[in-house]
């Protein structure tokens, strides 16, 4: 693979989608972020938490929506296509590029989280690992999303799959009531303890998503038409 | 021994409701092709396949000497593709497109590209979004020519054009081909375009090929004739003549075989003929696909 | 561009493109404004500067090699011939062209020689008339 390709097309990615980008991907999280670091009023706090999830959900559907199902509908596919560029580079740039935005996100409401939590009046320090576990749940739903959009390019199965994280959002609350008892003591404590159940969640959602980079790269090497 | 701009040995496609079935093709370093055939008849899949954006299910390709899809980025790197469908990012300018496809093209000729811009009158600055289809269709020709291709697929490059477009397009392929070792395979609607720049023509009917061949012996080929039956005379059975429907004492026979002794053959049979008639591309590729599906004049 | 802009083809001739390359140069030839002896422009720059097929010109100028028009060398290119037979011929030629398919027309019609000659004689004496 020429990685120097791969960086050229993620580039013109950016470039092309740098407003949406910048909006969704860092914009939104800060606005999200910004009432419970400068200790806004509890109403505001949790609107900023409501926008947090938004801008995690919009950019699951965006991305993979803006950089490669447009690329298709507009017919540029057959541009790029027609440059010395292999289906390989073409892929790559796709996953890396949507990645490196999501995970840009991912690191600042990673590293906001605590503040978060520290600054909450409900919240405990113990929550800590079984939000690592929600954003894990999101990073699956993600890479999943853009796997079906890019091997499929199906802008049905795209919305199917982007739609499972906003019911994930919806989901999680009912299933606190099965969750065991010890877990939540140690949630709801002032110190962060990593069970094994956590760190077992966290593994598995971590080897789906690799799994499914791998599935989408040996789906997108078998594929025949392009177009 | 001539080498081939590109070479197709029994190439096979299948879609649910299309097939390609055994394209055979070979256009020599140097020329031109016309490739024509009805909508649907196979054209745009064939070009597909040569650049690679479809890969074939059977059948051996070769570009410029390399296989096809296996070596698809080195050929590109050779070769100028514009289809019809085929759009510009429409948020970015001329510019920043002759800039991308400068910093992945190694052949890139930045001089040759200005001179495009020049010549088809096109702003770099202007965005994609604001520009008229023909303003369009140069800007992606410009893109394709600027790294000097040793091939160009064109497929329609002049479809919804207006003359004065039309003619600069043209003006400009031609102006590929004074490199000599250059070649161009083209698809068009427009037959006359096809007729006026082509050295081969090809056309493709229902994903078959139904003819492949130099241009002037194809076009020498074909004539209509005015015949005046007499009552008494009837026509003769010639090999390759197919006769108009009218049972009149005027028949109209269009043939592909013909040549100087064929009138005598019509005399001989008390036939006068009024006249013979050169047709034009357009009436021989209807013709053509008329006698390969069989059905009469 | 501009160059060799003195052959000109035409959408509505009937002729194939190669049969107006070569009455255009015969023509060009006859009345000397291609002097004998002068340097052809080559296949490829004649097909670039009319936009037509490089096979078109081609048989144009093997066609007025066989009728001894120009003559080729190789790796030289073509060139006018020294005597190429033509004189300000050409428009006697179609002329004459003419007369053939009239005359074919007229057998055809079953007219017999007189009435033929009777008739153009006829015609002649009334334009002759029409341009007094």
């Amino acid at each position: 693979m020429n990685i120097p390709m791969v960086k050229r097309l993620i580039l013109k990615d950016f470039y092309l989608h740098r407003y949406p980008i910048l909006g969704l991907a860092l914009a939104l999280p800060a606005a999200g972020i910004a009432p419970s670091v400068f200790g806004g009023e509890t109403m505001w706090r949790q609107m900023g938490l409501t926008i947090l999830n938004n801008a995690l959900i919009y950019l699951i559907f965006f991305l993979p929506i803006a950089t490669i199902m447009m690329e298709r509908k507009n017919h540029t596919l057959p541009f790029v296509m027609s440059l010395p560029v292999s289906y390989k580079e073409y892929t790559a740039s796709k996953l890396v590029g949507s990645s490196l935005v999501f995970a840009v996100t991912c690191c600042v409401i990673a590293l906001a989280l605590p503040v978060i939590v520290v600054r909450s009046e409900q919240l405990a320090l113990g929550v800590l690992p079984l939000l690592g576990v929600m954003l894990g749940v999101y990073v699956v739903l993600f890479v999943l999303t853009l796997g079906v959009c890019l091997v499929t390019e199906s802008f049905l199965w795209t919305m199917v799959l982007g739609l499972l994280s906003v019911v994930f959002a919806f989901l999680f609350f009912p299933l606190l009531e099965s969750i065991p008892p010890h877990l939540i003591e140690h949630w709801t404590s002032d110190s962060i303890v990593w069970d094994s159940e956590v760190v077992t969640t966290l593994g598995l959602e971590l080897l789906i998503a690799i799994g499914a980079i791998t599935a989408t790269f040996a789906l997108q090497k078998r594929k025949k038409d392009f177009l | 021994m001539i080498t081939q701009a590109l070479r197709l040995v029994r190439v096979e496609k299948a879609y649910p409701d299309f097939q390609l079935a055994g394209i055979d093709l070979e256009l020599p370093e140097g020329s031109v092709m016309g490739l024509i055939g009805p909508n649907g008849a196979g054209k745009s899949t064939t070009m597909r396949i040569l650049v690679g954006l479809v890969h074939q299910d059977r059948g051996e390709v070769f570009v410029l000497g390399r296989s096809m899809p296996s070596d698809q980025v080195a050929v590109k790197r050779d070769v100028g593709f514009v289809s019809e469908d085929m759009r510009l990012y429409a948020q970015a300018s001329i510019r920043w497109h002759m800039d991308f496809v400068r910093s992945i093209h190694p052949n890139w000729d930045e001089a040759h590209a200005l001179s495009l811009l020049q010549r088809f009158d096109l702003q770099p600055h202007h965005r994609v979004k604001g520009l008229s289809h023909g303003q369009r269709v140069k800007a992606t020709l410009l893109l394709a020519l600027a790294h000097r291709p040793r091939l160009l697929i064109l497929d329609e490059p002049t479809v919804g054009l207006d003359p004065v477009a039309r003619h600069e397009v043209l003006s400009e392929l031609m102006d590929v081909l004074s490199d000599g070792d250059r070649s161009i395979l083209f698809s068009s609607q427009n037959t006359q375009d096809v007729e006026q720049i082509s050295d081969l023509i090809t056309f493709i009917d229902r994903g078959r090929l139904i003819a492949s061949q130099d241009k002037e012996s194809y076009l020498d080929s074909w004539r209509r004739l005015r015949l005046e039956v007499p009552a008494a005379a009837s026509i003769p059975d010639l090999k390759g003549v197919v006769y108009g429907r009218s049972h009149g004492a005027l028949r109209v026979a269009t043939t592909n075989r013909f040549e100087e002794g064929m009138t005598h053959a019509f005399e001989r049979a008390g036939v006068t003929v009024q006249s013979v008639e050169p047709m034009t591309l357009e009436e021989i590729f209807l013709a053509t696909v008329q006698l390969s599906r069989g059905i009469s004049g | 561009m501009a160059l060799f802009d003195e052959i000109v083809l035409s959408q509505t001739d009937p002729r194939p493109m190669y049969q107006q390359i070569m009455g255009q140069v015969k023509q060009l030839v006859a009345v000397g404004d291609w002097a004998p002896g002068q340097q052809m422009p080559s296949i490829r720059q004649l097909a670039v500067a009319l936009k037509i097929s490089v096979i078109t010109v081609k048989r144009a100028y093997l066609e007025l090699e066989r009728e001894g028009v120009i003559i080729t060398r190789q790796g030289k290119g073509s060139s006018v011939a020294e005597r190429t037979g033509l004189s300000r011929r050409p428009r006697r030629e179609e002329l004459r062209a003419h007369l053939v398919a009239a005359a074919r027309l007229a057998k055809g019609l079953g007219l017999s020689p007189d009435d033929l000659t009777s008739q153009l004689l006829e015609i002649h004496n009334e334009t002759t008339e029409d341009s007094r």
